[in-house]
């Protein structure tokens, strides 16, 4: 084993160990195991009702039995009496029950639940009711299954959002932009969050050694570039650990919350365009790189331990600065903003946002990054 | 084999080491010697090339320490340089590793370390645990497991009590065996007495005394006697060629003009017949290093 690898190793195991490292890798797990707790918990008290339903007329009643019920109701199949109906309402089996009378062409329908049931959101139900009503009458009337489908069709409605740019529309389409938008700014968030807690850890990792002798045996055992090396690697191993952690539970969390969050009902990965991407995963890669490698200088630069934070506070400002300033560019486009969106330590935060509410295009971006890795 | 030749380290005028020169060949020790701040630390550094010297050469094997060389080189620091937070098993794994001792290695070899060294504690046990000469022994055995070939020891013996310091020279004569070559400081004379071949002593960086430890006292005059006899304190401070007297329980301690005075005082000390105690010797190495200190101030 080469002793690039030693260190490199010897900073995964130390951090792995602590305590401390060990909660803010697991943190996005625990957050979303809390938010299941709680979602898991608001449904156990507000299931999904079970009912019957019941009819004189056969045919009806297997029909509404057999619609969709889009997950508002369950219905027990084999009850089909009002009479073994409402014995099981009393006993508490059911929910409610729907005894649908039909009398020539009127149909009319009575829903009775328990108090202390499961309450029933009934626009399904209706729904399902007046459709298969609408059919039966339709048929009455001898329209074709083409005729029906045209009758019931819905009028289409779309919003779309424009951006002007010099003149020119900018055509994105708004819940595009609104993923984008969500997706940048979770990005930023957590480009801010890994630059702050990483800096310091990697600071202190290449400074652990100084001001003791220890200082004295590494020396004269591995070439201290080596030594800053492999530092170096142990700590992006970690970030890549973490990455790794926060978006599996990311991803798992959007699936399991899909229908439960009515902000992400609307949000679906396939919104996110391909370019917004890779916008984000350059600048998390670079801006994440650069901070710890530059914490990493300082770190090995001061003499002790203790002047480890303060040698590092003019970077954490830049890196909080431009967190902060991420949140402007989204509403502001002016030239400071512009500008900063092209200087290293600035860009990570500024440039995604703006790429996402369509402030700056694709050409702009990779030009920032080519200063970057200029 | 270590050779130092001519080296010179100067932090300000008088400080640091001048035109120091030594050789160090395979299953030797050199023991260095040398009030605070004569420059032991600073001769350990430059030969480690943790300082660069003003002038002068350290060869091992003929050629400078190279980033190659890591591996053969053992070095207990001064002052304990411990990761705290880590176990015993932890931290000697690791400084092996850096010395290129597969972990698999160190870990079979450790418990009899822990033993010999009768190191108080578990191997998972975290170094901060451990009281001050456990630690110490920690460090030494984290020097010592990947069996380096050149040993650099500065104050081994500091903070170990007499029956630990003799497990230390047990292990460092075994070291020495090996064919290991060893140099370590000390401010203990008698331990440097006792395992040392070769002894250097600094004064302000400057070489006052070189050679071993025999040829060093014998320059001095088989001058000192410890007497018990029916002779009492006046006879002896009246005794020709007899300077210092000085009372050590029943006994006395002597200082000599020179070594033919010794005949005279046996033949009167023993003029009755039986006595329990003559003993003639050079100074020792006590009393050397304050006389040495002495002469120059
Ligand atoms: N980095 C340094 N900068 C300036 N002066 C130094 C430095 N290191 C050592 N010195 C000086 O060099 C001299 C020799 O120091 P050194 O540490 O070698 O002494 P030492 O023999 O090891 O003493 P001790 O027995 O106290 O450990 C001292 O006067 C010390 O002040
Ligand atoms: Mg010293």
């Amino acid at each position: 084993m080469n002793k690039f690898m030693v260190v490199t190793r010897q900073v995964i195991r130390k951090n792995i160990k602590s305590p401390a490292y060990l909660f803010s890798l697991f943190f996005p797990v625990l957050i979303i195991a809390a938010i299941a707790l709680f979602a898991f918990i608001t449904n156990k008290t507000n299931q999904t009702p079970t009912i019957a339903i019941t009819s004189n007329n056969v045919a009806l009643r297997n029909a509404l039995v057999e619609s969709p019920t889009h997950g508002d109701y369950r219905v027990n199949k084999a009850i089909s009496t009002e009479r073994v109906a409402e014995k099981r309402l009393s006993h508490e089996k059911i929910d409610g029950y729907l005894n649908v009378t039909t009398t020539g062409q009127t149909v009319s329908a009575v829903y009775r639940q328990r108090t202390n049931g499961n309450s029933l959101d009934s626009d399904t139900l209706k729904n399902n009711l007046n459709t298969l009503k609408l059919r039966q009458a339709a048929q009455q009337l001898g329209l074709t299954a083409k005729q029906l489908q045209q009758l019931f069709a819905p009028a289409s409605y779309k919003t779309q959002n424009v951006a002007y740019q010099n003149g020119v529309v900018r055509r994105q389409k708004s819940n595009q932009q609104g993923a984008n938008l969500v997706v940048a700014f979770v990005v930023t968030f957590l480009i801010y969050m890994f630059i702050a807690m990483y800096t310091s850890m990697i600071a202190q990792e290449t400074a652990t050694e100084k001001g003791s002798h220890i200082m004295e045996i590494l020396v004269s055992s591995v070439s201290p570039v080596t030594q800053f090396f492999g530092k170096v690697t142990g700590m992006l191993a970690l970030i890549v650990l973490q990455v790794i952690i926060t978006g599996i539970a990311g991803l798992i969390g959007m699936q399991y919350f899909n229908h439960n969050i009515s902000f992400l009902g609307n949000f679906s990965f396939s919104q996110i365009q391909p370019g917004m991407v890779s916008v984000l995963v350059a600048y998390f890669v670079l801006g994440v790189m650069l901070y710890t490698v530059i914490a990493a200088m300082l770190g090995s630069m001061v003499t002790r331990q203790e002047e480890v934070s303060q040698a590092l506070s003019p970077l954490t400002t830049v890196g909080m600065l431009a967190y902060v300033a991420s949140f402007i560019a989204v509403n502001s486009n002016s030239l400071l903003i512009r500008i900063g969106s092209y200087v290293p330590f600035l860009s990570q935060s500024l440039m995604p946002v703006r790429y996402a509410v369509g402030n700056a295009a694709l050409s702009e971006v990779w030009v920032s990054v080519a200063i970057w890795a200029t | 084999m270590l050779t130092v030749a001519n080296l010179t380290k100067r932090f300000c005028p008088k400080q640091g080491v001048e035109d120091e020169s030594f050789t160090i060949q395979e299953g030797e020790i050199m023991g260095l010697i040398g009030q605070n701040g004569a420059g032991k630390t600073t001769t350990f550094r430059v030969i480690l090339n943790l300082l660069q010297p003003d002038r002068g050469t350290v060869l091992w094997q003929g050629h400078p320490l190279t980033k190659a060389d890591y591996n053969t080189v053992g070095f207990l620091p001064e002052e304990r340089g411990l990761y705290t937070r880590m176990s015993i098993q932890d931290q000697v794994v690791y400084f092996a590793a850096l010395r290129g001792q597969k972990p698999a290695v160190t870990r079979k070899a450790l418990p009899q370390w822990m033993a010999r060294f009768n190191v108080k504690g578990k191997l998972t046990d975290k170094i901060r645990d451990l009281s001050k000469g456990n630690q110490q022994k920690v460090q030494l055995i984290a020097t010592l497991i990947h069996q380096p070939k050149l040993i650099i020891l500065d104050e081994p013996f500091s903070g170990l009590d007499p029956v630990n310091a003799q497990l230390l020279e047990d292990s460092i004569i075994e070291m020495k065996q090996n064919g290991a070559s060893i140099i370590f400081s000390s401010h203990d004379m008698a331990n440097v007495e006792r395992i040392s071949d070769h002894l250097l002593m600094l004064r302000n960086g400057e070489t006052v005394l070189s050679g071993t430890p025999d040829e060093i006292r014998s320059q001095f005059g088989n001058t000192r006697v410890r007497l018990r006899s029916p002779l009492d304190r006046a006879t002896l401070v009246a005794f020709p060629g007899v300077n210092d007297v000085q009372q050590r329980g029943n006994a006395y301690e002597l200082t000599l003009d020179n070594e033919a005075v010794g005949h005279d005082l046996f033949k009167a000390a023993t003029s009755k017949g039986y006595i329990p105690e003559f003993s003639q010797e050079p100074p020792s190495l006590d009393e050397i290093f304050r006389i040495e200190v002495a002469n120059h101030e």
